[in-house]
């Protein structure tokens, strides 16, 4: 047992954290989101050469063989930054789904990713499917898709979109490129400053993914990491909700002095703190436990940090939100930003109540 | 990071459970099964058992008789301990005033005193609380007056809310030996020999009905100068020290897993409204939501642990320990809260024990749900309240 990182790991940290503050600052933010599409290419192009899309990718992949610990402190740097790219697909997802491919497939795939050429999305969600576990709709009939996803991230702006879908022999992973024939994307702003799509597919040609692990299996692996991923980002964007508001409530004045003088708020503020620190070592298991081999325990874990993070981002978010007072429910203000994203967190990859049902079913973690 | 457990380390969690296994007396495991306190002759044999092993002070450095392991034993120790139902190690000994005398008394003072701390022939109680001096720690008033004439100090004044003081053979005490200057800085921690003239023991009750706490009197006792800990009026900067270990020992991790593991055993059995317990959701609810928290502690203590391990600066106190307090004490108090729910109407009877008039009347888990609740709202109150803990976090983790 051992929670230290490694050297390596602190440079990644370190690099990446360099990175944003220098590339990704609040007002920056704003320019990306309000070009077409909500993101600037030369980030992408610039996370690539950090090579933080080599990290997760086998050696014979061509990637770096790194774990979801990397993947942690890339969503960490992330959540802290408010990143809206989508490098958790990149990372988290896309490298888990191509498990499902041949080894040509996953290495050719893996190179684009890999240089920033490909930005992948996975369409797997679809309209009522508010519970993970119901029936895909969406099917694949001789190489061709038909069926409606929901909520796919930067779903119109993506070069590559995995997408589930019930084929002959059952549950099934297709690769879709951009633009291709019969395939409508309708694009909207997300609460939390992203793009996605609702994406309908009327025939589009598709490639499967096969000569590799069952859909399923792939599927399972992608869910987890893609949690694991967001519970670190949400673990960021708290520190920095927390930073935020300890340093608001130091320079504010009312009653002649500053208001991060009372005690009442500095309870608040430290109870938060506890909070988060809880969520920082749920990160650490869920990065650790969702390359478990033990399917169910792998999932039985997440859900636990998961139903913790869901808690614990009630409890910063709105307290950061309350602490600021009227400015903190402005735009102009990035903490009303925190709170959004972490909102939106708790719904990704299944809701608290979802993942309360997966542990309560089970009777709880295994002992 | 690595938080999965090698071969070696499953190999020694083997050993300690196998150790335990055959150490620890039926009679301890069956008492504390049932929700009760340790008695001091149980705490005595184990500890005395596990010293003989070499496995009582598992903090303390090798020279002074620790056994030399890693954090990750330490943690596995403390967890197969817990988790078998056997009392802990003697925690004001081994966990307080052990550890301050090795980073701060002279060797002479290390020298006459560890050996009977390790071995328990001493049992130490803490005299810090006074009626006066609560959360307000620094401004103790006990005195310890120097008398020249017969080269010793003399103690007067009163400690309150001592656990065990009636079990202890020695107190460690902080005591006013200035009123100069900032009220810290008068301070000054002295080991009393508790069988000296003029210190008088008085039980308090507390409202569960048992007798842990007591008062202690102090009129004009002797005590001897080498008894003194380092230097005089630096007694805070030890105070502190102890309190951040003190914080780190609250969470009792495996004992809260090993109350869960019974909770569900128990609710798998208990009929209620026409099926178990456990299949009711609103119970599941509970159990899993405090599975989670109690799982995301556990995560906290390894990690604060596994830091020390890597260098941390042992000699101040880790603000992070005051979140392991909060949620340690958080997470205990919930366990209890647990139980009593489940005993429902079955909670209360305040009875007494197997045999006589007033013998049980529920089932053995039950009788001590009610009164372990009532006991453990101690745990938000001592070592430093939740408020004390929320202070240090505004203060030394956010600057306010
Ligand atoms: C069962 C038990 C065993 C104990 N064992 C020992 C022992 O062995 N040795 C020993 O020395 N002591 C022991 N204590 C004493 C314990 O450390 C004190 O009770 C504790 O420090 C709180 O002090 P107090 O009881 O005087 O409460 P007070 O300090 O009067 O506090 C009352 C309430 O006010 C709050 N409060 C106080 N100050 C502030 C502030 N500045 N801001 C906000 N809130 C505040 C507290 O959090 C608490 O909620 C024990 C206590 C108990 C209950």
């Amino acid at each position: 047992m051992n929670f230290e990182l490694s050297d390596e790991q602190r440079m990644l940290s370190d690099s990446l954290t360099r990175f944003l503050a220098d590339k990704y600052d609040f007002e920056k933010r704003r320019k990306y989101m309000g070009l077409e599409g909500g993101l600037d290419r030369d980030i992408w192009t610039g996370f690539a050469e950090l090579g933080i899309f080599a990290l997760p990718f086998s050696e014979d992949e061509g990637g770096l063989g790194g774990s979801s610990v990397e993947t942690m402190i890339v969503g960490e740097a992330m959540g802290r930054a408010l990143a809206n790219e989508p490098w958790a697909e990149a990372m988290a997802i896309a490298p888990a789904l191509l498990q499902a491919g041949s080894a040509e497939q996953r290495a050719g795939l893996a190179e684009g990713i890999i240089g920033g050429e490909i930005m992948p999305t996975w369409a797997h969600l679809e309209p009522g499917m508010i519970d993970r576990g119901e029936d895909i709709q969406t099917a694949e009939q001789g190489g061709k898709l038909s069926g409606t996803k929901t909520v796919v991230t930067f779903g119109a702006e993506a070069d590559l979109i995995f997408v589930t879908a019930k084929g002959a022999d059952g549950l099934g992973l297709y690769l879709v490129r951009k633009g291709a024939d019969s395939m409508e994307a309708r694009a909207y702003k997300t609460q939390d400053g992203k793009r996605a799509a609702e994406i309908t597919f009327d025939g589009t040609p598709c490639e499967p993914l096969t000569g590799g692990v069952s859909a399923e299996t792939a599927i399972g692996m992608a869910e987890a990491r893609a949690l694991s991923a967001s519970i670190a980002e949400a673990l960021g964007c708290m520190e920095v909700a927390i930073d935020e508001t300890v340093e608001y409530i130091k320079g504010r004045e009312q009653f002649g002095r500053p208001i991060g003088s009372f005690q009442a708020l500095q309870h608040i503020a430290a109870g938060a703190v506890v909070e988060k620190e809880q969520v920082r070592s749920m990160a650490m298991y869920a990065s650790v436990m969702c390359e478990d081999e033990d399917e169910t325990a792998r999932d039985l874990a997440l859900s636990s940090a998961k139903v913790k993070m869901c808690d614990a981002s009630r409890n910063v978010g709105q307290m950061s939100i309350q602490l600021h007072g009227g400015v903190g429910m402005t735009m102009e203000y990035a903490i009303g930003h925190y709170f959004k994203r972490l909102t939106m967190l708790e719904i990704a990859w299944g809701d608290r109540d979802f993942h309360m049902d997966r542990l309560c079913e089970a009777g709880g973690l295994a002992a | 990071m690595e938080l999965k457990f090698t071969p070696e380390e499953e190999a020694f969690r083997m050993e300690v459970r196998e150790f335990i296994e055959a150490n620890l007396p039926d009679e301890t495991r069956e008492h504390l099964k049932k929700g009760n306190a340790p008695t001091k002759d149980m705490t005595v044999q184990w500890h005395k058992a596990l010293h003989e092993k070499g496995w009582a002070t598992p903090r303390w450095p090798a020279e002074w008789g620790g056994p030399g392991w890693s954090v990750t034993q330490m943690y596995i120790f403390q967890q197969e301990n817990q988790r078998a139902g056997a009392p802990d190690p003697q925690g004001f000994n081994v966990g307080m005033i052990g550890p301050v005398l090795i980073q701060f008394a002279s060797d002479e003072m290390k020298k006459k005193f560890l050996p009977k701390i390790a071995s328990l022939d001493y049992w130490f109680c803490q005299g810090f609380s006074e009626p006066g001096a609560g959360s307000d720690l620094a401004s103790l008033k006990t005195s310890a007056k120097w008398d020249e004439e017969g080269q010793q100090w003399i103690v007067n004044g009163q400690k309150t809310w001592t656990t065990y003081a009636q079990h202890a053979d020695w107190i460690f005490l902080l005591v006013r030996t200035s009123n100069e200057g900032k009220k810290q800085e008068g301070i000054s921690f002295l080991l009393v020999d508790m069988t000296s003239p003029g210190v008088e023991v008085h039980p308090i009750q507390t409202m569960d009905g048992g007798h842990e706490i007591n008062s202690v009197f102090f009129t004009d006792v002797k005590v001897p100068a080498e008894n003194l800990i380092g230097e005089v009026n630096k007694g805070w900067t030890y105070a502190k020290f102890l309190l951040g270990n003190e914080r780190l020992g609250a969470p009792r991790v495996g004992s809260s897993q090993a109350k869960l593991e019974q909770l569900k055993e128990i609710a798998k059995e208990r009929i209620v409204r026409g099926k178990p317990l456990w299949d009711h959701p609103r119970f599941r609810d509970k159990y899993v939501e405090a599975q989670v928290e109690l799982k995301a502690l556990e995560m906290t203590v390894m990690r604060v642990l596994s830091s020390m391990q890597a260098g941390a600066d042992q000699s101040k106190p880790d603000p992070a320990t005051s979140v392991i307090k909060i949620k340690g004490a958080q997470m205990v108090q919930r366990m209890t809260e647990l139980f009593v729910e489940m005993a429902g109407e079955q909670a209360l009877p305040w009875t007494d024990g197997e045999e006589g008039d007033n013998a049980r009347i529920g089932p053995y888990w039950a009788e001590r749900a009610a009164p372990n609740y009532f006991n453990y709202r101690k745990s938000s109150i001592y070592g430093g309240s939740d408020q004390v803990q929320k202070g240090i976090i505004s203060k030394a983790i956010l600057g306010l």
